[in-house]
């Protein structure tokens, strides 16, 4: 066979580019971070009356800057630089991959805009918008072209472990990011999703849990087994680990996002697979932690004086530390403590500021010389990054620990009484805030060091050659045909028993020489990807969807009225899911302290779903005809006035500004569409219906000794929406009055509405 | 890991063996998974049908079986402290007044329920100050207990009967009942009309005495508050 010799150059600029976003969104979405972390320590840092920097609509800017911009461009950053080098070829094109890079940054920049303005979609980490989803879809496609198109014109016959990662990465991805956002639009800037209540909280947790998994783990472990043995040049401590973990890692991930929800109305089943599943991810995680680490046998001298070494160090310990409290904190004795606490952020800080920005500060200390072609510009300041980020990172989880334990022991403490201890929530919050300021510190210092990095950055472009040089590497292109290995013949071929041959098959699965022939059928080994993926979630989503029939319906649980659909809208657009639960879950402590537990059958109606993840405030599930309306609008006019002590943003502009009454109709159609029973009258009627119940809910407030006015304002709709919260189960059931009149269903909804205006008033 | 301590005394572990596989300079051993790795790995996976036997298919209890025994467990003995109390009427709750942990329970019910209306000390806010002689619904300790029990809806005062257990609706109707005359900071202006609240009749068993030195002493407390 005569063998050709092709010559080629890697395209770096484009890895310059992303590792250059990838530090400037690091920065702003860290930025972001501190200034929530001040919000939560001190509330006058909300700058209300300002509508637009509260901590409901900067904490989703937070969470996704630092998720998609900052981890996102890093992990592009990643992928470009090594798998050129893993595949021996350029990227497929280089026009696909500017519009990938401009498309991402264009994606960013409006959700910048949108976050702020309120425009979401109400779900955690899936708060963009329809356009911007389909934008998203777009951008990641054309990742997905560049990226297989690379692989079909490699010059390395077999695919390294880092390229697997990157397939489930992308993959995966796709999948979650289009079943999950799957709407009805009203307007560009509104939509809703086809899930309501139950099932809606599922998708959002498979979604958000497996964003976790796909998008700040498996990349990063992709980018760990390229670039830690590059920076350590010692080799991978075990392939047939990889090949196990990758798989299990793959497989097993997938099941386990139903634990961000035990103990609420989901069914017990769908909960104890998400714990146990999680339970068995520890190991496959642990595989990653081990490859990392046991490859830098004999290359530890080197990590005292290498500050790449030791950014990576850190971060492979973080992710070990991580991946083994994740399967603690879903088992469901430890979650009903953690659960809604400061423990999960620790938890999540402690991956995303520990595994995930640790890997990317080596990774681009380590880049920084080979994309300038010149030294680093300063060792010594890599080293203060390095110090001061760890200091950082212990001073935020040891005091956020200490929060989330404290604040959960509090909420489920009786006293020798049988009364809850701390039976007034804002105690709970008070106690807290000595440990909000420590965060405050740790956040500072861990984005003093990130702005050090900047500044060696920046030095380090300066002193680069000009021009860069284009190295030229060759190596021969693939041939044809290949054959494999011939797998070692069993030596019981012929003679051994049944028994042994299959104890035979069993061993050689198990040392995975099979393997290796999947490592050069990249569309193999992406199908087998996607059938891992999409099967686990399969056996999750179906008997979620199917027992749709089976949850136990409740006849007094109607459709909320025009009114309260735009106070609705206005809980979701400032994001109030951020602080308030809406899930009382099945604890005593929780009936004590908010009512009767949540049932699934009164979420029917609520696209999307809003139990929330973190009590920053008290759960709202039951907060319907808990308080005056008067109280409500004085709380959010000024929360410090009604409860002191709380940390809650004031909302005086809610008090002035319009209610956008033309959309009502639009909103309804749209959830007409989704299955919730209005009728055409009805909407049409919906501007009117709504302008009457706001009308008596004022007068109302006007005789409780309130402002006059507020018939047309923002403020009415959101307290008709929270007066209306949780109390359909405690109404009489409707089939009475059905019976005794007999009468058209029209008269049925007016009695309802009455019923509501009574509840709220 | 003492297989790791090991062989970190040698730069190149003798026992391992390279494979032939080499992408951009890196290369991979051979080596097994270790040991306690794969057990903890199938430990895990075992607990798992042994988990949803014992749970979902055996004696052990779900999270809304625990709920529901933990929910009985209080009731009854919210039921105990309720039949112990005997028959509640002006008498009673005037008799609660003197019992400290029910005076502690009910302000504490005060405070978490009733002060954000009511005020921290009963001084009134976006409801009527509750520590004057003035009354909308009734000065009696029994209207009182009316009042918070049923609430009054037109006016947004809740029907706390639904929130709020029977020992909690007395504890916090007496502690309502022992502001009278506190004369808090802040008060909001007297709404309704000035009632005299009338000391209850003497039970059958001649505790007049008592009875009368009891409704002495809520002017005291009181005023020492």
């Amino acid at each position: 066979m005569s063998v050709q010799i092709e010559q080629f150059s890697y395209d770096d600029a484009i890895v310059r580019r992303f590792t250059l976003v990838t530090f400037v969104w690091g920065v702003v979405g860290m930025l972001v971070g501190l200034i929530v972390a001040l919000q939560l320590a001190a509330p006058i840092f909300n700058f209300s009356p300002l509508p637009w920097l509260t901590f409901g609509r900067l904490r989703p800017l937070h969470t996704n800057a630092v998720i998609f911009a900052f981890a996102g461009n890093a992990v592009f950053a990643g992928v470009y630089y090594s798998m050129q080098r893993l595949l021996k070829t350029p990227m497929f094109s280089k026009a696909l991959s500017n519009l990938h890079f401009w498309g991402w940054q264009l994606i960013i920049v409006s959700a910048a805009v949108t976050l702020p303005l309120g425009i979401t979609q109400g779900k955690e980490y899936a708060e963009l918008q329809w356009p911007i989803d389909i934008a998203i879809a777009v951008v990641w496609i054309i990742f997905a072209i560049n990226f297989f198109g690379t692989i079909a014109k490699r010059r390395e016959r077999h695919l390294y472990v880092a390229i697997w990662f990157y397939i489930a990465t992308i993959v995966t991805i796709t999948v979650l990011h289009v079943f999950n956002n799957l709407v009805v639009p009203a307007g560009l800037f509104r939509s809703y999703p086809i899930y309501a209540g139950v099932q809606d909280a599922f998708m959002q947790w498979w979604y958000g849990h497996n964003a976790v998994g796909f998008l700040l783990t498996t990349p990063f472990l992709g980018i760990m087994y390229y670039f830690l043995p590059k920076a350590a040049n010692r080799p991978v401590f075990s392939y047939r680990l990889s090949i196990i973990h990758f798989w299990t890692l793959v497989f097993l991930y997938i099941w386990a996002g139903p634990h961000h929800l035990h103990y609420t109305a989901l069914p017990a089943w769908a909960s104890t697979l998400g714990m146990l599943f999680s339970v068995m991810l520890w190991m496959p995680s642990w595989g990653g932690m081990l490859n990392g680490l046991l490859t830098l046998r004999g290359a530890w001298h080197k990590v005292a004086s290498d500050p790449v070494l030791k950014f990576f160090v850190v971060a492979i310990t973080f992710y070990g530390m991580s991946t083994f409290e994740g399967p603690l904190l879903s088992v469901k004795a430890v979650n009903m403590l953690s659960h809604y606490t400061d423990w999960t952020i620790a938890h999540v800080h402690a991956g995303a500021l520990g595994w995930v920005g640790f890997l990317v500060f080596g990774m681009i200390y380590w880049l920084l010389p080979r994309l300038y072609q010149t030294e680093l510009w300063s060792n010594k300041l890599a080293e203060a990054h390095f110090w001061l980020g760890t200091i950082g990172i212990l001073l935020y989880i040891v005091a956020i620990y200490a929060a989330g334990l404290t604040q959960g022991l509090m909420w489920l403490a009786f006293d020798e009484e049988g009364y809850l201890k701390y039976a007034d929530f804002v105690e709970t919050t008070l106690r807290l805030i000595p440990m909000y300021w420590v965060r405050v510190i740790g956040g500072t210092a861990y984005l003093a060091g990130a702005v050090l990095m900047g500044v060696n950055m920046l030095m380090t472009w300066r002193s680069r050659p000009k021009p860069l040089q284009t190295p030229v590497h060759e190596s021969p292109a693939l041939s044809k045909t290949y054959i494999d290995h011939p797998e070692p013949a069993s030596p019981l071929a012929t003679s051994g028993t049944h028994v042994a041959n299959v104890a035979y098959t069993l061993e050689r699965f198990f040392r995975t020489t099979w393997h290796r022939k999947w490592e050069r059928l990249p569309v193999k080994l992406t199908i087998m990807v996607a059938v891992a993926v999409i099967v686990a979630s399969l056996f999750e989503i179906i008997p979620t969807f199917l027992i749709q029939s089976n949850v136990p319906t409740i006849a007094t649980v109607t459709p909320y009225t025009p009114l309260e659909l735009a106070g609705r809208d206005i809980y979701l657009s400032e994001g109030c899911y951020n602080c308030h639960s809406q899930m009382v879950r099945t604890l005593r402590a929780e009936t004590e302290r908010y009512g009767e537990s949540s049932k699934a059958g009164e979420y029917d109606y609520d696209h999307p779903f809003q139990w929330g993840s973190r009590r920053i405030g008290p759960d709202l599930h039951r907060v319907g005809g808990k308080y005056p309306d008067l109280w409500h609008v004085r709380h959010m006019d000024d929360p410090r006035a009604i409860t002191p002590g709380s940390i809650m943003p004031a909302y005086p502009s809610m008090l002035k500004t319009p209610l956008d009454f033309d959309s009502i109709p639009v909103v309804m159609r749209a959830h007409q569409i989704l299955g919730v029973p209005y009728t055409d009258d009805e909407i049409a009627g919906g501007i009117a219906a709504a302008t009457e119940q706001a009308e008596a809910m004022a007068v109302e407030v006007v005789v409780q000794g309130g402002p006059e006015g507020l018939e047309d304002k923002q403020i009415v709709a959101l307290i008709a929406y929270l007066q209306r919260l949780g109390t359909d189960i405690t109404k009489p059931e409707p089939v009475a009055v059905e019976e005794e009149t007999g009468e058209l269903p029209v008269e049925e909804v007016a009695t309802t509405e009455v019923d509501h205006t009574e509840d709220a008033s | 890991m003492s297989t790791n301590e090991h062989e970190s005394n040698h730069s190149a572990p003798s026992e391992d063996h390279l494979l032939e596989h080499l992408y951009d300079g890196i290369q991979e051993y051979d080596n097994p998974l270790p040991r306690w790795w794969l057990a903890i790995f199938w430990v895990t996976i075992f607990f798992a049908p042994l988990y949803i036997l014992f749970f979902h298919f055996g004696p052990g209890m779900l999270e809304i079986e625990r709920y529901d025994e933990a929910m009985m467990a209080a009731t009854e003995r919210q039921m105990a402290a309720i039949l112990a109390m005997g028959e509640i009427n002006e008498n009673m709750l005037v008799g609660l007044m003197d019992d400290p942990s029910m005076m502690n329970g009910g302000k504490k019910v005060f405070v978490a329920k009733c002060a954000t209306c009511h005020g921290m000390f009963g001084e009134g806010g976006i409801g009527p100050n509750l520590a004057d002689d003035h009354w909308l619904h009734g000065a009696q300790l029994m209207d009182i207990y009316r009042t918070v029990r049923e609430g009054v809806p037109a006016k947004g005062m809740l029907a706390w009967e639904r929130q709020l257990r029977p020992a909690e609706l007395l504890a916090v109707s007496a502690h309502v009942g022992g502001l009278l005359g506190s004369d808090p900071p802040n008060a909001k202006a007297a709404q309704g009309d000035q009632v005299v609240r009338v000391a209850p009749e003497p039970t059958a068993e001649g505790e007049e005495a008592t009875v009368e030195s009891e409704a002495g002493e809520i002017e005291t407390t009181a005023a020492d508050a």
